[in-house]
């Protein structure tokens, strides 16, 4: 079974159009990369069902409306009443979801060092990310959806959540869908990358995959100009020569490739001159 | 359900701590032997501003938009306001009753006491009635302003037709027995509750 699969799902404003189909295998994790304003988070919205598509269909862990109950949601920013204490949303918590689950909340709290009884007007904002993602884990969801949950973290504290969502994922039927613009984050979790970029999706591989099929060239000009336009997916121009994604099976046979990182594969996808 | 009205039970306590003491204050002035149905009614007037109160809190910390991510239906996070604010018009009512029905105990008329809550329930739900499908509609905001604007009008409205009747408790003045306006405002409020939903379930947060 898919965890998420999307197909022509859209959103349409005034200003901006989103078009995207994805699937995430479930007991997979996906990174959804893309600059401030590329989708990410309408995308998120239409899945939870804040947000109505203006087309296409969704299954989000086999339904076509998603179960929140399953899912374990972390917003861009967390949003918590400034009074409440950590006890305090866990009695709201218990409340809220059926399987909420007090020990394993405390748990988190004691491993993100969180202090129970401090209010979160108190907290920093990597301790405010930090409590939100012990409550969208402790009640024991299959399906996390992460918006932008490392954005303005210290590396830190980002290392510490990165590692939370990966013992997550350890379990096979638990699938993470976490959206981001730091895309170092993503290349260490990540078992898929998708990139939306202006509201469309230019790629949904597997991370593996991509880093086989595309290989990153140093080439003097000579050599770019001399290249299938068809092989390059995307090229920087500098004073010393020409930085190009090549798709490796089209690219002449005995030019030198690196491996790409994701990092670069996205930035010369979506600024690079095209071919 | 439950742990909606756990959240808004807590930020009460933190957020509104001066409405209770206010509160308090006037049911102990609403005590004193003299008459004065500004002291009797005032309570109610900020019991009923509690709930919109705390939905404005729920804005700015963007706790709507949290519901919408967790298993919490628009419905319910309606309706836990709805069932805030009527426990929140009875418990001032109990307590307004209360104080009345000791302080006209010891004046010796009692039977007084039965006039006031054909004014107090009316008070504390069509307030509230009014003000919440435009508030869920349109947020805290903007729904604050309609309901000032529709409150001038209502007043501009009694002074020029009213024929000099007091605009300030037009309630008051209007000649139905108590009985009757309490199911007038509970039947506004009832229809309020799903009207709210329509409205809330229609607003892209």
């Amino acid at each position: 079974m898919n965890a998420i699969e999307l197909k022509d799902l859209e959103k349409h404003y005034r200003d901006f159009d989103l078009r995207i189909s994805l699937t995430l295998p479930q007991g997979c994790i996906l990174g959804l990369v893309g600059e401030n304003g590329a989708g990410k988070s309408t995308t998120i919205r239409m899945l939870l069902g804040m947000t109505k598509p203006d087309g296409g269909s969704l299954q989000v862990l086999g339904q076509p409306r998603a179960d929140k109950e399953q899912i374990g949601v972390v917003l861009d920013e967390p949003a918590f009443p400034e009074c409440l204490t950590a006890k305090q949303v866990s009695k709201i918590m218990a409340g809220i979801f059926r399987n909420w689950d007090k020990e394993a909340f405390e748990g988190y709290l004691k491993k993100l060092s969180l202090p129970e009884n401090k209010t979160f007007k108190e907290f920093s904002r990597g301790m405010k990310m930090k409590l939100s993602i012990a409550v969208a884990l402790s009640h024991h969801p299959k399906l996390l959806v992460l918006d932008e949950p490392t954005s303005g973290l210290d590396p830190v504290v980002r290392d510490e959540v990165v590692e939370l969502f990966a013992d997550f994922a350890r379990q096979e039927d638990h699938s993470v869908l976490i959206s981001s613009h730091i895309v170092s984050d993503l290349e260490k979790l990540c078992d898929y990358v998708a990139f939306l970029h202006k509201g469309k999706l230019l790629l949904c591989e597997e991370r593996d995959a991509l880093r086989e099929k595309y290989g990153l060239a140093q080439l003097s000009k000579t050599d770019f100009d001399a290249l299938d336009p068809a092989s390059v997916v995307g090229a920087r121009r500098s004073p010393y020569g020409v930085s190009a994604i090549l798709r490796r099976e089209d690219a002449p046979a005995g030019v030198p490739m690196e491996p790409v990182s994701i990092e670069d594969l996205f930035i010369l996808m979506v600024k690079g001159e095209a071919q | 359900m439950i742990g909606l009205l756990r959240k808004d039970l807590y930020m009460a306590w933190a957020y509104c701590k001066t409405f209770l003491l206010i509160l308090a204050v006037f049911i102990a002035v609403g005590l004193s032997g003299e008459e004065n149905s500004f002291f009797i009614l005032y309570p109610m007037i900020i019991g009923m501003m509690l709930p919109v109160s705390l939905i404005s809190y729920d804005e700015r910390f963007m706790w709507h938009l949290a519901c919408d991510a967790m298993p919490v239906s628009r419905a319910m996070v309606v309706s836990s306001k709805y069932v805030l604010t009527l426990l929140t018009v009875l418990l001032v009512f109990v307590f307004t009753m209360l104080t009345q029905w000791f302080r006209l105990s010891r004046l010796g008329a009692v039977e007084r006491l039965w006039e006031l809550p054909g004014l107090l329930l009316p008070m504390g739900l069509v307030g509230p009635a009014i003000l919440m499908p435009v508030i869920f509609r349109l947020g805290v905001e903007k729904g604050r302003l309609f309901y000032f604007v529709l409150v001038g009008v209502v007043c501009a409205a009694a002074v020029i037709f009213g024929s000099g009747q007091n605009p300030v408790n037009p309630a008051a003045r209007i000649a139905l027995p108590g009985w009757v306006m309490i199911l007038v405002s509970l039947a506004i409020f009832l229809l309020s509750w799903p009207l709210s939903i329509a409205l809330y379930k229609k607003r892209e947060l």
